[in-house]
């Protein structure tokens, strides 16, 4: 499923705008990753993507339909969002968490189904997490939290799903395992987006990258096109020396 | 046990406790009617065949209105304060904390002081002047909190000072109250005495509807502890939610209150206690609270006017010395954590 952005403008107040004429269009069976530095409205673009937050001006597009024509549950069933922090005092079990991710596909007489039921388990065996199934949310470490979150987006079915900094919690060996995850999802046909601060191995997975500063996409296309000496100094304001090997995998050294 | 197998134990264990608790209170009072004999009458009255004596009397006219009052407003202070503490995401909220019962109470004490008639027309001054301040109240609330993306906090804030005004209010007014100072105090305490059919029959289908409400709410309800953003992401419109539980918190409690006065610690407990036992799904807690909630009034309905026989205790001294015990037990007895809303 296609999903385009086309000129949106957003400010959260008038006087300043947090996003300033973005055009973007992910496909299918693609991998887009966002890179920015904090505060460069990487959050706030998936916000508006999902609908959650209107934009001033512009218009985001699902499947040639217009988000901002759609109910909540509609665009639910098409987006899924990881978000880069869940409350960890919520009192559910993680099976009981996994399962609001079928709230969207639910009618009022027909909730909690086997159908349901069987997609959680299958997504918890998916993220080797079947062992947390009964275990309370608020009793698990930060990773396990985040796998259960993924868990349940990947419940809602969704064609579509936004990943916001997913990998903040993640230890290297997690981080690797959500990647190749990511880009099997990809080659399952979903259209993913992810923004994050790992532009070490994160720009390995993505087919395209885009750089984010004040709001504006300062350049996009592949990683190694993008994420350059040059564009990482002029965007983060910090001076490393990048250099890309084969197309897949680069070094880094203090410059 | 899973947790599906006990929530059916719970779910039976509750309705039959309330059943016979509804029993044993038809049978108490000034005059003891033995078990075989209220129960003989009750298959003889829904066979239809009254016979209108004194026992009849005292059994439909008096004690049955009052505690069929009583389950349906324990269950519907239990369930708003459920919605309350839902909306709010705080184990602490209670089905007072958005000003109804303070605005509910203004009214009364106004109808009371102002309307200085015979009696039989503040009895039903106070109820009116009640229910309509309190929803005044509420809504005032309402427009005050509502503004801002966090709704609840809004809400919670806007609840908590404007609730504080309508106390300081009360307070004046008690203070210029003079002799009827005591009749303000005792209506303020909470308490079934007033009862009769057409008290039960306003309360009862508001209960039934807030339950069935509830019930279809209650998937909505579990996405909504979520957190507001992530509500909104698994395709649920938080705000309306928010606003559906506001008005059935409104309606529940203004009614309750208007025709009960203040009766405190059901509410905030009930719903508390259960999630303890069933945990925090609501499709599990709903109907466990609607009728724990009512258990409990019962209980301490009977207790409350048979202790000090013929003397009636205020109902809510009761509902937290027969409530907080065994919530006291359950926490000690489950290693609480963090578990709660």
């Amino acid at each position: 499923m296609t999903i385009s952005v086309e000129n949106i403008t957003f400010a959260y107040r008038r006087a300043k705008a947090v996003l300033h004429g973005i055009n973007l269009e992910l496909k299918p069976g693609t991998v887009t990753a966002i890179f920015g530095p904090n505060g460069s409205g990487k959050s706030t673009l998936l916000r508006c993507m999902n609908g959650t937050i209107q934009p001033q001006s512009g218009s985001v597009t699902i499947e040639n339909r217009r988000a901002d024509s759609m109910s909540r549950q509609e665009i639910a069933r098409m987006i899924a969002v990881v978000p880069q922090d869940t409350p960890s005092d919520i009192p559910f079990t993680a099976a009981e968490m996994v399962m609001l991710g079928r709230f969207a596909h639910r009618t009022v007489w027909d909730h909690d189904t086997a159908e349901d039921r069987a997609i959680m388990t299958q997504v918890l065996a998916r993220l080797n997490a079947s062992g947390l199934t009964d275990r309370p949310y608020n009793c698990l470490s930060g990773g396990e939290r985040q796998r259960i979150i993924l868990a349940r987006a990947l419940a809602q079915q969704t064609p579509i799903i936004l990943f916001d900094e997913p990998d903040t919690h993640l230890d290297i060996s997690y981080r690797l395992e959500f990647y190749q995850l990511i880009r099997k999802l990809a080659e399952e046909g979903k259209t993913i987006l992810i923004t994050c601060h790992d532009i070490f191995l994160a720009p390995m997975f993505a087919d395209t990258a885009i750089l984010l500063q004040y709001g504006k996409i300062h350049s996009a296309g592949s990683a190694n096109s993008v994420l350059t000496s040059d564009s990482i100094a002029e965007v983060f304001g910090t001076s490393i020396s990048i250099s890309w090997q084969q197309n897949s995998s680069f070094a880094v050294s203090l410059a | 046990m899973t947790s599906a197998s006990r929530t059916k134990w719970l779910m039976g264990f509750l309705l039959t406790a309330t059943l016979v608790a509804m029993l044993i209170s038809l049978m108490l009072g000034s005059v003891a009617i033995p078990p075989g004999q209220v129960l003989g009458r009750c298959l003889a009255a829904l066979k239809g065949q009254m016979s209108n004596d004194a026992v009849d009397r005292i059994l439909f006219a008096t004690r049955l209105p009052r505690i069929i009052l009583a389950a349906a407003v324990g269950s519907a202070l239990a369930m708003a304060g459920l919605a309350a503490q839902t909306l709010f995401r705080n184990p602490l909220a209670s089905p007072y904390i958005v000003g109804v019962s303070s605005g509910s109470a203004v009214g009364a004490v106004a109808a009371m002081l102002l309307v200085n008639t015979t009696a039989a027309i503040t009895f039903a001054a106070v109820p009116a002047f009640s229910i309509v301040s309190g929803l005044l109240v509420t809504a005032i609330v309402f427009l005050l909190g509502r503004r801002g993306e966090n709704f609840g906090y809004g809400l919670l804030l806007a609840g908590i000072a404007i609730g504080a005004l309508c106390s300081s209010v009360t307070a004046g007014a008690l203070y210029l109250a003079g002799e009827r100072l005591q009749n303000l105090v005792f209506w303020l305490m909470g308490g079934f005495w007033r009862a009769n059919w057409y008290h039960t029959l306003l309360m009862l289908p508001v209960s039934v509807c807030g339950l069935i409400t509830l019930i279809i709410l209650a998937p909505a309800m579990n996405v909504a502890l979520a957190s507001d953003r992530s509500a909104q992401d698994l395709g649920l419109n938080i705000k309306k939610l928010q606003k559906l539980l506001l008005v059935l918190i409104a309606l529940e409690t203004a009614l309750a209150v208007s025709l009960t006065g203040i009766i405190g610690f059901v509410g905030l407990i009930v719903p508390h206690l259960l999630r303890l036992v069933v945990g925090a799904d609501h499709n599990r807690l709903v109907p466990a609270t609607a009728i724990g909630g009512a258990l409990l009034m019962v209980l301490a309905d009977t207790l409350a006017r048979t202790l000090a026989a013929p003397a009636e205790i205020p109902v809510g001294i009761l509902t937290a010395m027969v409530g907080a015990p065994v919530f006291l037990w359950l926490l000690q007895r489950r290693n609480l954590g963090s578990s709660v809303v």
